[in-house]
């Protein structure tokens, strides 16, 4: 993680900042920059969103996702107690609230870890997206090629193929979405 | 994490290897070097520690701590598959097996997060001590007064001040007086 400024800083003071290389959230105020994502987590992260738009448009077209909205690269929801966070890849909730920016969680928050992203500051991610209506948090680890996914009280670790029941049992390959 | 070495090791190799001022751990054969702890972390293990011993010592004197064996600081288990993993604070099995080393994961792991432990090697080492019979792992977060408590059985809970441990009999442990920020 780059660092954080210190200082409670509101929603409105962050829509305020110049622009920056750094990518910039809020976790209870608290100002969290992380530093441009290295072309590994980037390609990661990019073949989980077209996984996940592949699947959720299939299911869409057979009439099976409506517990589900749209697949998001990169986009921000805004929280209560001036939180602003940015999941790698998100669903959203079908109809999610929201004008300017998303509110509250999505149905589905995706991070892929790089070294900047500490296990403090996922875990607090990880509370923050369950605590505002995440269905489910997927943390995907590449040097190992895991996936731990995380409900409210539970979490499951996968490598290899899995069926994911959020989404219908399709299949995700993780052996080639953490190449 | 100060680095891995490339190579793949075995628990041998890691025994030849000279002494060193970091500590040193063996994930599948993977070297990994942490910096000396800081002084402030070592502070919150030995307060877990102790509170630890307490707690343990009083359930065997009343004798509803049949699945637990002995508290240790820093000691390290030797895990199959070329791993040697040593948790901040443990509580081993009772009767568990040891030759040189302590073999299997202990009762109980718990890891004290700082800066050097990323997410990732975190992840592994819950993953290892899950998979080697621990019947609980403990994450502590000193700078948010939290821990995360992750089982076997899949679940996972975050405590923060009063902490009621099932695995110690009910014990109660107030979290803000050993995780002091």
């Amino acid at each position: 993680m780059s660092g954080t400024v210190a200082g409670h800083m509101t929603f409105a003071d962050l829509e305020r900042l110049p622009e920056s290389p750094y990518r910039q959230e809020l976790l209870h105020g608290e100002l969290i920059e992380l530093p441009p994502a290295k072309r590994k987590h980037h390609e990661a992260a990019t073949r989980f969103f077209l996984r996940l738009m592949g699947v959720v448009t299939e299911a869409y077209a057979r009439g099976e996702a409506g517990h589900l909205g749209e697949v998001h690269f990169a986009m921000g929801y805004r929280f209560e107690d001036d939180g602003w966070l940015i999941p790698d890849v998100s669903i959203s909730h079908p109809d999610q609230k929201g004008e300017d920016y998303y509110l509250e969680s999505p149905a589905l928050a995706v991070e892929v870890i790089s070294d900047e992203k500490t296990s403090d500051y996922i875990n607090q991610k990880i509370d923050e997206y369950l605590k505002h209506g995440a269905l489910e948090v997927w943390v995907a680890y590449p040097n190992r090629k895991r996936l731990w996914i995380y409900t409210p009280g539970r979490f499951a670790i996968h490598n290899g193929v899995f069926a994911s029941s959020l989404l219908g049992g399709a299949t995700i390959n993780l052996d080639e979405l953490l190449a | 994490m100060s680095g891995t070495v490339a190579t793949r090791l075995t628990f041998a190799d890691l025994e030849r290897l000279p002494e060193s001022s970091r500590r040193q751990e063996l994930l599948h054969g993977e070297l990994i070097e942490l910096p000396p702890p800081k002084q402030k972390h070592n502070d919150v293990a030995h307060e877990i520690f102790h509170v630890l011993v307490e707690v343990v010592s009083a359930a065997h004197a009343s004798g509803i701590a049949g699945h637990l064996g002995k508290v240790y600081l820093g000691t390290g288990y030797r895990m199959e598959d070329e791993g040697w993993l040593i948790p901040d604070v443990s509580i081993t099995h009772p009767g568990q097996k040891l030759e040189d080393y302590y073999l299997g994961s202990p009762a109980l792991a718990v890891e004290v997060i700082s800066n050097e432990k990323t997410s990732d090697f975190i992840g592994q080492k819950i993953e290892e001590y899950l998979k080697n019979g621990a019947l609980e792992v403990w994450v502590v977060y000193p700078s948010r007064g939290e821990i995360r408590v992750y089982r076997p059985d899949g679940t996972w809970r975050s405590y923060t001040r009063l902490f009621e441990s099932e695995l110690l009999a009910g014990a109660t442990i107030d979290l803000g007086k050993i995780l002091v920020p």
